[in-house]
């Protein structure tokens, strides 16, 4: 009797100790499942690994495998039921339809049904890529708006396993866009071996050429023009520029001050760390030295060069080698004819603008809108302390292009006199002034060229003359010529500030480029036009706007009343 | 099969004894009219990019005014009793009634090529581009029909129905734009992949991803997966 009272006392104990036990079951698996989620928020807002983190959420787990152990009865009697049946198999579908998703993100495919094949590589390029047989590392820097040069990028990556492709935010990550020296969304770094080229531009040909430029060991040798009182490429000397102090000025002070000190070690430094290499050279000894060249800097030359000099200079440019002059105002460099020969004169003057300037010197004209080109391509503001203007040749060098880059203000005039900064109507000419100027000559010649050049160098001409002249520009190879009527803006001093760094080595970029590049048409498309008359105008208004939505309208109704 | 058609068939029936069908087409077609005679009208391109690009902003607007009334229109009819006791499976029903609400947008994107005549007619347009831009287009509608169904179900008020959907596929529409904001790498993948524009905008310009077709079709499965668990819950 009394075993039996005893038996009817401990049932509710137990059912108590077993529902006190679950609920320690229960508490158990939620703090596991707490703990899982605290270590996935810490993890998502410290966005990289953490040994604690990995701590706490395996503390998580255990205590979750724990729980769900010591609840396992509670839990398949759960499931057991119809619709813990339905929740898992709910969950079971919802799991293999983010799975389909994830493998379909991994394993994408995409047919570019365009006619242009505007979404496509061409066939050089993937040719090209194919061969690349270095590891290339990228490291892009994109704003959200750049989703069409990530896809390029992305596409090129897939053709070779020897590429890899990294993707940044500048804003959102701007210590990894400090630590690689990048201040604009839309510039690449390409790493491989020891080398280093930024591109900047968006196109498939700038990439690929990039690309192609990073994976071959060959540095391209950049040559600074020497003995003529150039800024020198080795020199770390720089200014501190007090405008307005007395005695220092660029442009028109008591009289123009010309800085020989001034170096341009952080240009060539800026230059190395972009693959190429640099040298200073001397055209006095030997006039066959710039064969090795792949470009050619005379960097503000302070007298005239020799006639051997200027004779070496023309044949490089005749053979398709590049250049890139800085010359300052009233400075005769001897390079005027060589300038001719593209269609450009050096005009004997000193830009003032008394509007745009830097500074408080109005003989630093700065410049904040470029004409479009690549060298100019999202260039900031940039300035020119003491810089002559450059004008074209009354008659274009037929086979030749010159396209101004760089226009100082309208207000702005170039004073001719170099004691006195004032405007006189008639002999000063008036802005806007090119500053900076780019051209091109291409092989062959016409008739008229010789007697063009000839007339630019004061020559008289024969008929046999003639004949010769012409067979001799026949011979002439494609080349490239960049012209800034300053040097200071590059030199030491003035490199780091503003844009003028960029505006430097862009010019050298394109300049020098050039040999390397493969040859990618630029992917155009027309759009489409539609060009209607009246009539047409009027039906396609009916047809669109009018008929079907009207029809529509008018049976909607007739149900509606109907139903009323 | 036969009981999937039958629920077809009575959602067919229903949409076109209702005028709303009616109204809300009339309302898209004239809203895709204006945007295509702005293009046409005023900058002479010959493309259907920018009014498929505007189309896309009407569906996801306006979709939810065809879908309301999946199951909603059965709650306040009382009807849904005696569907959820018809030997038909849950999943028959969701499918059934998907597929006459798309047949509905069917409809609806063949009226929208009326617009393709003059077009054809007066100018020259790649037509590649506008076949996948309509391909695109139909896709997002299915999507934005099955997310809609599924809130039909969980509610039986079908403005609310509405307005919910109306809101969910604009959170879709927009999401791309968190990928702006400083985040980790994997919530900016994220709000791209799930943004309803983004996949949309590869379309209409032409380009046919495998990931973005199987996103709108994976969003009309999980819906319509959701949608189904719920009625079998609530049987």
């Amino acid at each position: 009797m009394r075993r039996r009272d005893d038996a009817q006392r401990g049932l509710p104990r137990m059912a108590a100790l077993k529902n006190m036990s679950s609920f320690r079951a229960g508490m158990i698996l939620l703090l596991g499942v707490a703990l899982v989620a605290v270590a996935a928020v810490a993890h998502t807002i410290l966005m990289r690994h953490q040994v604690w983190t990995s701590l706490v959420a395996l503390a998580g787990v255990g205590l979750m495998v724990f729980g769900a152990s010591a609840m396992r009865r509670e839990l398949a009697g759960m499931l057991g039921r119809r619709r813990g049946g339905i929740a898992m198999q709910t969950l079971g579908a919802v799991g293999i339809i983010c799975a389909l998703a994830y493998l379909s993100v991994l394993f994408p495919l995409r047919y570019d049904i365009t006619s242009s094949k505007r979404f496509s590589l061409s066939e050089q390029s993937v040719r090209m890529l194919r061969a690349i047989d270095k590891p290339v590392k990228i490291t892009f820097f994109h704003d959200p708006m750049m989703r069409e040069t990530v896809e390029l990028y992305e596409l090129m990556v897939r053709e070779n396993k020897n590429l890899s492709l990294v993707l940044h935010d500048p804003v959102l990550n701007p210590a990894q866009a400090r630590m690689m020296n990048v201040q604009f969304a839309g510039i690449a770094i390409l790493e491989s071996e020891d080398r280093r080229i930024q591109i900047n531009g968006p196109s498939e040909t700038d990439i690929a050429n990039g690309i192609l430029r990073a994976s071959q060991g060959k540095k391209q040798l950049v040559c600074f023009l020497d003995g003529h009182g150039e800024a020198d490429a080795f020199s770390q000397e720089s200014h501190d520029h007090m405008e307005g102090a007395a005695g220092h000025s660029h442009g028109m002070g008591a009289k123009v001050v010309l800085h020989e000190q001034h170096g341009m070690a952080k240009a060539r430094q800026a230059l190395e760390s972009m693959n190429y290499s640099a040298e200073k050279i001397s055209l006095v000894k030997t006039e066959h030295t710039l064969k090795r060249c792949a470009l050619l800097i005379a960097a503000g030359p302070k007298v005239a060069l020799l006639d051997n000099e200027v004779r070496a200079i023309r044949t490089f440019l005749r053979e398709g080698g590049n250049a890139f002059f800085l010359l300052d105002p009233f400075v005769k460099s001897g390079l005027e004819p060589v300038l001719g020969e593209y269609s450009m004169v050096l005009d004997d003057d000193i830009v003032i603008d008394e509007t745009n300037h830097f500074w408080a010197d109005p003989s630093a004209p700065a410049v904040s809108s470029f004409n479009f080109h690549q060298i100019t391509r999202e260039l900031p503001l940039t300035f020119f302390p003491g810089a002559r203007s450059i004008s074209p040749t009354k008659d274009r060098v037929p086979g030749t292009s010159a396209i101004p880059l760089v226009n100082s203000s309208a207000q702005s005039f170039g004073e001719t006199t170099q004691d006195r900064a004032q405007f006189n109507e008639g002999v000063d000419p008036k802005g806007p002034l090119t500053i900076m100027a780019v051209a091109r000559r291409s092989p062959g010649a016409v008739r008229n060229a010789a007697e063009i050049m000839a007339n630019l160098r004061g020559e008289k001409l024969t008929p046999e003359k003639v004949e010769e002249k012409l067979a001799d520009l026949e011979k002439v190879k494609p080349s490239r010529l960049v012209v800034a009527g300053d040097s200071d803006f590059a030199t030491n001093s003035f490199f780091h500030l503003l844009g003028n760094g960029k505006l430097f080595l862009n010019a050298v970029n394109y300049l020098a480029a050039q040999e390397n590049l493969i040859g990618i048409e630029p992917r155009t498309f027309d759009v489409p036009r539609v060009n209607l008359t009246n009539q047409q105008m009027k039906g396609t208004f009916f047809l669109s706007l009018a008929l079907i939505p009207a029809l529509l309208a008018v049976i909607g109704l007739a149900v509606w009343w109907k139903q009323r | 099969m036969r009981s999937m058609a039958a629920v077809y068939n009575k959602e067919i029936l229903t949409y076109f004894r209702s005028p709303i069908a009616y109204f809300v087409v009339a309302v898209f077609l004239l809203g895709t009219g204006y945007f295509f005679l702005f293009n046409v009208f005023l900058t002479g391109s010959a493309n259907m990019d920018t009014t498929l690009q505007n189309m896309g902003i009407l569906l996801v607007t306006l979709s939810p005014f065809i879908s309301m009334r999946l199951f909603s229109a059965e709650y306040s009819a009382r009807t849904m009793e005696l569907l959820a006791t018809l030997p038909l499976k849950p999943w028959q029903i969701v499918f059934g009634k998907f597929l006459g609400a798309a047949t509905i947008l069917l409809l609806l994107t063949v009226c929208t090529m009326v617009n393709l005549v003059p077009l054809y007619l007066y100018g020259n347009p790649e037509m590649s581009t506008v076949f996948a831009g309509y391909l695109g287009f139909f896709l997002l509608g299915m999507a934005c029909i099955a997310v809609g169904q599924l809130f039909s179900a969980l509610t039986q008020n079908q403005i609310v129905a509405a307005l919910v959907t109306v809101a969910v596929l604009l959170a879709f529409w927009y999401v791309g734009h968190l990928r702006n904001y400083q985040g980790p790498g994997v919530l900016r993948e994220l709000s791209s992949y799930l943004s309803f524009a983004l996949h949309y905008g590869d379309f209409i310009q032409g380009l046919l991803r495998s990931e973005a077709a199987a996103f709108y079709l994976l969003v009309c499965a999980a819906a319509m997966t959701l949608n189904a668990a719920y009625l079998e819950w609530r049987r």
